[in-house]
């Protein structure tokens, strides 16, 4: 059986009456359940549709969500943009039934455990047989999954009303497509009314504010691919915060910053006269973000001693937290970046590092031995890489072993070739990271 | 569904090393300077020196080979 009981919590009716979406776990959406306090920020339920719909889904699946919250908020997002006349309850059934056919999301798990709580109440029952029917069925995206349920009611087809886009959401639409949702009868098809005041967030990029902020992306059609891709990427950040966050503190002046959106990647080329960088933004399939550090030229003297380099990661690092994103890729081989990324915590995949450590055993064996690099402390640098663990490249980078008052670790990582990955999601990872990199000292 | 591309889709330079470098007189990819200030720090090297210590002992090091190369 496929379980709607998230999808009633989203539209769930006796909330939808005071302009909510979402029913807390275990209050079972029955009536007279008690209305939410008013938001941290002060907002009154229905001001604003992408964060109670984004905290009704995190209520009802919170694993899930935690996971997948970029994703999640992308598809939100998108519900909300392309669809802003359309009544809360329909746009609640569009949400869920592009979540479930992403096929990125598997809800089961997570909404299982709201089955008990819902069993009884009518629409979830009703909802339920009209599955089991084969009225409606898993898989559908939300709008087929509407135009169902509106053929069904035969109701008029919602269309988009962009004059009716608006910051602040008012509660008549849940209230009345809730209202209609609550009856037996009306549930029997659970058809939405026609909103007749569409309540919908605006878009965090648009053309107009991704100039302002900007970002050059070509011909206009170029800037709305950017701005209907942004949010997956970059969640409520806007492209103004993204140019703050990433330029500030005088990083330098005249920067161009070239953006594009292709095949689900956002691709940033940041220029100026001595400096060219690429960041390749990208959805992975946990609903996290990667970024590859593609490309980081500092052509001028100016730069490249001044810091520059650590306060870009910096500034790239605020960023990356405040977007979710999860790994950095990075590709070392130049002269120091082989020793010094692994100083930062970036751990080489499997693959490098087993050739890392080969060409470093290879390096260590070919060091003599005298009487500061013994023969003891040689063979337990041997044995120390044979530890098949990548992580093992951390240790490596810090063994003060000294042969001529030199590391001897360092020199064998300078001018290693790798491919390795920072895990922000990691503690250790990022304490690392920040010791050395955003850490005044 | 979005992956992340391969690192080879990626990299413009494609086997060259493309992250933190200037190109010096010779024409050379170089990144020392870009990670000098990075790099220059006692106090996280003492710090670490000792996490790693144990995480090596840890990952099956022994005690003696520890000593004898982190001190």
């Amino acid at each position: 059986m496929w379980p709607f009981s998230q999808l009633l919590k989203i539209g769930n009716p006796n909330h939808a009456a005071n302009g909510e979406f979402a029913s807390s776990p275990g209050s079972g959406g029955g009536a007279g359940a008690a209305p939410r306090a008013p938001l941290p920020n002060g907002k009154h339920h229905g001001e604003n549709a992408k964060m109670e719909i984004m905290a009704s889904l995190q209520v009802g699946m919170p694993r899930t969500f935690a996971r997948h919250q970029a994703f999640i908020a992308g598809v939100v997002d998108k519900v909300l943009r392309e669809h802003p006349a359309w009544s809360t309850g329909t746009k609640a059934l569009t949400i869920f039934g592009e979540l479930k056919n992403s096929g990125e999301i598997g809800m089961s798990g997570a909404v299982s455990a709201h089955i008990p709580a819902t069993r009884g109440n009518p629409i979830y029952d009703r909802m339920t047989a009209a599955l089991n029917a084969h009225e409606i069925r898993p898989g559908y995206n939300g709008a087929a999954m509407n135009a169902t349920l509106r053929a069904r009611a035969g109701a008029a087809t919602p269309t988009a009303a962009p004059a009716a886009r608006s910051p602040v959401a008012g509660p008549s639409a849940a209230t009345s497509t809730a209202r209609a949702m609550s009856s037996p009868q009306a549930a029997s098809v659970a058809a939405p009314a026609p909103a007749p005041a569409a309540v919908v967030r605006a878009p965090v990029a648009t053309v107009a504010n991704l100039k302002a902020a900007g970002f050059v992306a070509g011909y206009d059609s170029d800037y709305e691919r950017v701005a209907q891709d942004w949010a997956p990427i970059f969640g409520n950040t806007t492209p103004k915060e993204v140019m703050d966050t990433m330029f500030k503190d005088k990083l330098g002046d005249n920067f161009k910053v070239d953006i594009r959106s292709s095949g689900g990647v956002m691709k940033l080329n940041v220029n100026n006269a001595s400096v060219s960088i690429t960041r390749q933004l990208s959805r992975k399939s946990d609903g996290s973000v990667n970024v590859d550090h593609s490309y980081f030229k500092v052509a001028s003297n100016s730069e490249r001693g001044q810091g520059f380099g650590k306060k870009f990661l910096s500034n790239s690092m605020e960023l990356y937290k405040k977007i979710g994103v999860s790994t950095i890729d990075v590709h070392a081989n130049i002269d120091v970046g082989g020793y010094a990324w692994a100083k930062y915590g970036f751990v080489p995949n499997a693959n490098s590092w087993s050739s890392m450590a080969r060409d470093f055993s290879s390096k260590v064996q070919a060091t003599p031995v005298d009487s500061e690099f013994t023969v003891g402390k040689k063979e337990a640098m041997l044995r120390q890489l044979k530890n098949p663990d990548p992580k093992t490249a951390w240790d490596f980078a810090d063994n003060p072993t000294t042969k001529g008052g030199k590391a001897v670790a360092k020199a064998a990582m300078l001018g290693s070739n790798w491919y390795g990955v920072l895990d922000l999601k990691n503690p250790t990872t990022m304490e690392r990271f920040n010791d050395y990199v955003t850490k005044a000292r | 569904m979005t992956t992340s591309p391969k690192p080879d889709e990626l990299h413009p330079e494609g086997t060259g090393g493309t992250e933190m470098f200037y190109v010096d007189a010779l024409g050379n990819k170089r990144d020392e300077d870009l990670h000098t200030e990075m790099l220059d720090n006692p106090d996280a090297d003492a710090k670490w020196r000792e996490k790693s210590k144990q995480n090596a002992i840890d990952g099956g090091m022994s005690q003696d080979d520890a000593d004898l190369m982190y001190g």
